[in-house]
C-alpha cells in the first residue's frame, strides 16, 4: 500500500503534466489544423512510429548499443584519467587543460576529422558519444578524490597505512557521491552524443541509429517519423538517467545525503 | 624546580618541564624544537618538554599559538625545522601514538563498528578478532548496541565516542588530542570528560591533550601547560595535585576554581 502511494508521489506529478501536454498538442491540432509536415498530430505521430517500428528498432538498437559503449569507456577512461591526474598536482597541471579543450570543442566541429581517421560508421559515433560524456566523469571524480578528509588521511598514515590502502579505504569512497553525480550527467550526455555522432558520421542500412533517421525523415519532410524519432530519443535519454540514478542511489543509499528519504 | 612566585597560595607553578627527572624513562622528550612553515609562518619556537609515562598534559593557549603544529609534530605527521623530539619510553612500532581530532571525522559509509575497525584493518589485525575488539571497545566507550548504526544516526557526543574508540583499538601507549570534545555541549563534555578519565587510569596510556577550556584541562590533566603566542612557546606550568581519580564533583570545590583561576591569569597574560 505505501509502495503504491510512493510511486503516486513520484510518478504521479511529471506524469500528469505528460497528459496535459499531449492534450494540449491535440486541441492546439483541432484548433489551428496546421499542414502534417509542420506539426503532426499525436495519433499521426503514433501511426508513424508503428509503421516505421522495424527502422525504429533497428535505430534504437544501434543508438542503444552506441551510447552504452561511449559512456562505459567515459567511464573507465574518465575514472582511470581522475585517478592519475590526482596522483601528482602537476600531471593534473599538464592534463587537465587538454580534457577542458576537448569538452570545449564542439563534437560537430571535430566529426569531419573523425570520419577522416575512423571512417563513417558505428566506431565513429561511439567515440563522439565517448568524447562528449568523458568529461563530467572526469571532473567530478577528480574533484571528489581531492576533497577527501585530510584528517583521516593523517590517521591511516600514522599507523603506517600504505597509499593504495589509503586509496581504496578512503579516497575512492570519498569520491564516490561525485562520480556519479558524473554519471548522471554523462549518462544523458552520451546519448544526445551517440544521436549527434549518427546525425553527422552515422551510416544507414543496418547501422542506422535514430540519429540518422532524425536527419533522413526531416529530408524527406516527414514530419511525423521525425516526430516518432525524437520521442523516441527522448524515451532512451530518460531510461538512461534513471539507470544512472538507480546505481547511484544504490551504491548511496546507506549513507549519503542525497540518495537518503528526506526527513518526514 | 624553582617555584614562581604566585599569589594563588595552593598552586604549584613553575616553568615549563623540560628535563628528564629521576631515573625514569620519560615518554617523550622534546629539545628546542621550532617549526617554520614553508610560507615564512613562525608556528613553534624553542619547545622543551619532558613527558613521562603515564602523565596526562594538557596545552592550553591563545588561537594559532601553534598547540595543533605541536601534536602534528610529535605525531611525525611534520618535521620540526630545529630541534629534536624522541619518544624512548615507546615502542617503536607504528600504531605507537593514537590521534584524537576535534571533530569525529568517520567514514559515513561504515557504520560504528566497522568505523572502529579501520585501523585494525591498517595495521592486519585478522577478521574475527578485529569485530570482537570493536565490539569489546564500543562497550567500553558506551555505546553498547548502537555497533551497526551509521555516523548520521548518532549524536555529535556518541561519534566522538566511536572516533575515540576507533583509536583505543590500538591500545597506544601514548595519546594525542586536539580539542577532542570542543564541538559537544557542555553537559556531554563533562561526561565524556568523566569517561575518558577513566579509560587513561585504566589504560594507563600517557596524554597530551589540547583545549581551549581551563576548567577541562584542570579537570583532566595532573600537568597544564601555557602557552604564549607569536612565535608559539610554552610559558608556565601548572600542576594539578589532585588524585587521579576525580569526579565532577571535584568541579566544584573551591581548590578547583583557584587553580582554574590561576591557569586563566596565566593564559591572559601570554594572550
Ligand atoms: N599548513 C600550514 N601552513 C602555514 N601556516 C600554518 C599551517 N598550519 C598552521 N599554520 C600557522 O601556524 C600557526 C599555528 O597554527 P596551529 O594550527 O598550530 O594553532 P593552534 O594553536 O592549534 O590554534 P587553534 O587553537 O585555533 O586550533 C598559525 O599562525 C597558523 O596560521
Ligand atoms: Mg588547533
Amino acid at each position: 500500500m505505501n509502495k503504491i502511494k510512493n510511486i503516486l508521489t513520484n510518478f504521479g506529478p511529471p506524469l500528469l503534466l505528460l497528459i496535459v501536454f499531449v492534450a494540449a498538442w491535440w486541441i492546439g491540432i483541432l484548433i489551428f489544423d496546421p499542414p502534417a509536415f509542420v506539426v503532426p498530430s499525436p495519433a499521426r505521430t503514433v501511426n508513424a512510429a508503428i509503421s516505421n517500428s522495424e527502422r525504429l528498432q533497428i535505430g534504437l538498437r544501434n543508438t542503444f548499443i552506441e551510447s552504452v559503449v561511449g559512456i562505459t569507456a567515459a567511464v573507465v577512461l574518465g575514472v582511470l584519467g581522475a585517478v592519475i591526474m590526482s596522483s601528482s598536482k602537476h600531471i593534473e597541471r599538464a592534463l587537465f587543460p587538454w580534457a577542458v579543450a576537448l569538452q570545449t570543442t564542439p563534437s560537430v566541429a571535430i566529426a569531419p576529422l573523425i570520419v577522416l581517421w575512423v571512417g563513417p560508421g558505428i566506431i565513429s559515433v561511439m567515440l563522439i558519444a565517448f568524447i562528449v560524456a568523458v568529461f563530467p566523469i572526469l571532473a567530478n571524480t577528480l574533484m571528489g578524490l581531492a576533497s577527501t578528509d585530510r584528517a583521516l588521511i593523517d590517521l591511516l598514515r600514522m599507523q603506517g597505512a600504505s597509499k593504495s590502502t589509503i586509496f581504496w579505504k578512503i579516497k575512492i569512497p570519498s569520491a564516490l557521491p561525485y562520480f556519479f553525480t558524473g554519471l548522471r550527467i554523462s549518462a544523458g550526455l552520451g546519448v544526445i552524443g551517440a544521436i549527434v555522432g549518427e546525425m553527422t558520421v552515422g551510416r544507414g542500412g543496418s547501422e542506422a541509429g535514430l540519429g540518422y533517421y532524425v536527419m533522413f525523415s526531416s529530408t524527406q519532410l516527414r514530419t511525423d517519423f521525425l516526430f516518432s524519432t525524437i520521442l523516441l530519443s527522448t524515451m532512451l535519454g530518460l531510461s538512461f538517467f534513471f539507470v544512472a540514478y538507480l546505481l547511484s542511489w544504490l551504491a548511496l543509499r546507506k549513507w549519503h545525503e542525497s540518495a537518503l528519504a528526506p526527513a518526514e | 624546580m624553582p617555584e614562581l612566585e604566585s599569589s594563588f597560595s595552593n598552586v604549584v607553578v613553575t616553568e615549563p618541564q623540560g628535563v628528564v627527572l629521576d631515573n625514569k624513562t620519560p615518554a617523550l622528550i622534546c629539545k628546542d624544537v621550532g617549526k617554520v612553515y614553508p610560507n615564512g609562518t613562525k608556528a613553534l619556537e624553542e619547545t622543551d618538554l619532558v613527558l613521562n609515562k603515564g602523565d596526562f598534559l594538557t596545552i592550553v593557549g591563545p588561537s594559532g599559538c601553534g598547540k595543533s603544529t605541536f601534536l602534528r609534530l610529535i605525531a611525525g605527521l611534520l618535521t620540526p625545522t630545529s630541534g629534536t623530539i624522541e619518544t624512548p619510553g615507546l615502542p617503536e612500532t607504528k600504531g605507537n601514538m593514537g590521534f584524537v581530532f576535534q571533530d569525529a571525522h568517520l567514514l559515513p559509509w561504515r557504520t560504528a563498528q566497522r568505523n572502529v575497525e579501520l585501523l585494525l584493518e591498517v595495521v592486519g589485525t585478522p577478521k574475527a578478532e578485529r569485530a570482537q575488539i570493536a565490539v569489546e571497545t564500543l562497550e567500553k566507550v558506551g555505546l553498547k548496541g548502537f555497533e551497526k548504526a551509521y555516523p548520521r544516526e548518532l549524536s555529535g557526543g556518541m561519534r566522538m565516542r566511536v572516533s575515540l574508540a576507533r583509536t583505543l583499538v590500538l591500545r597506544p601507549p601514548f595519546f594525542l588530542m586536539d580539542e577532542p570534545f570542543a564541538a559537544v555541549d557542555e553537559m556531554t563534555r563533562h561526561t565524556l570528560n568523566e569517561d575518558f578519565l577513566r579509560l587513561q587510569n585504566s589504560e594507563g596510556f600517557s596524554t597530551i591533550f589540547v583545549t581551549h577550556s581551563v576548567s577541562e584541562a584542570v579537570f583532566l590533566s595532573n600537568r597544564v601547560v601555557v602557552m604564549t603566542c607569536r612565535p608559539g612557546r610554552f610559558m608556565k606550568e601548572v600542576s594539578i595535585p589532585f588524585s587521579r581519580n576525580r569526579s565532577n564533583e571535584l568541579r566544584s570545590t573551591p581548590e578547583f576554581a583557584e587553580i582554574c583561576g590561576a591557569v586563566s591569569k596565566y593564559l591572559w597574560e601570554g594572550a
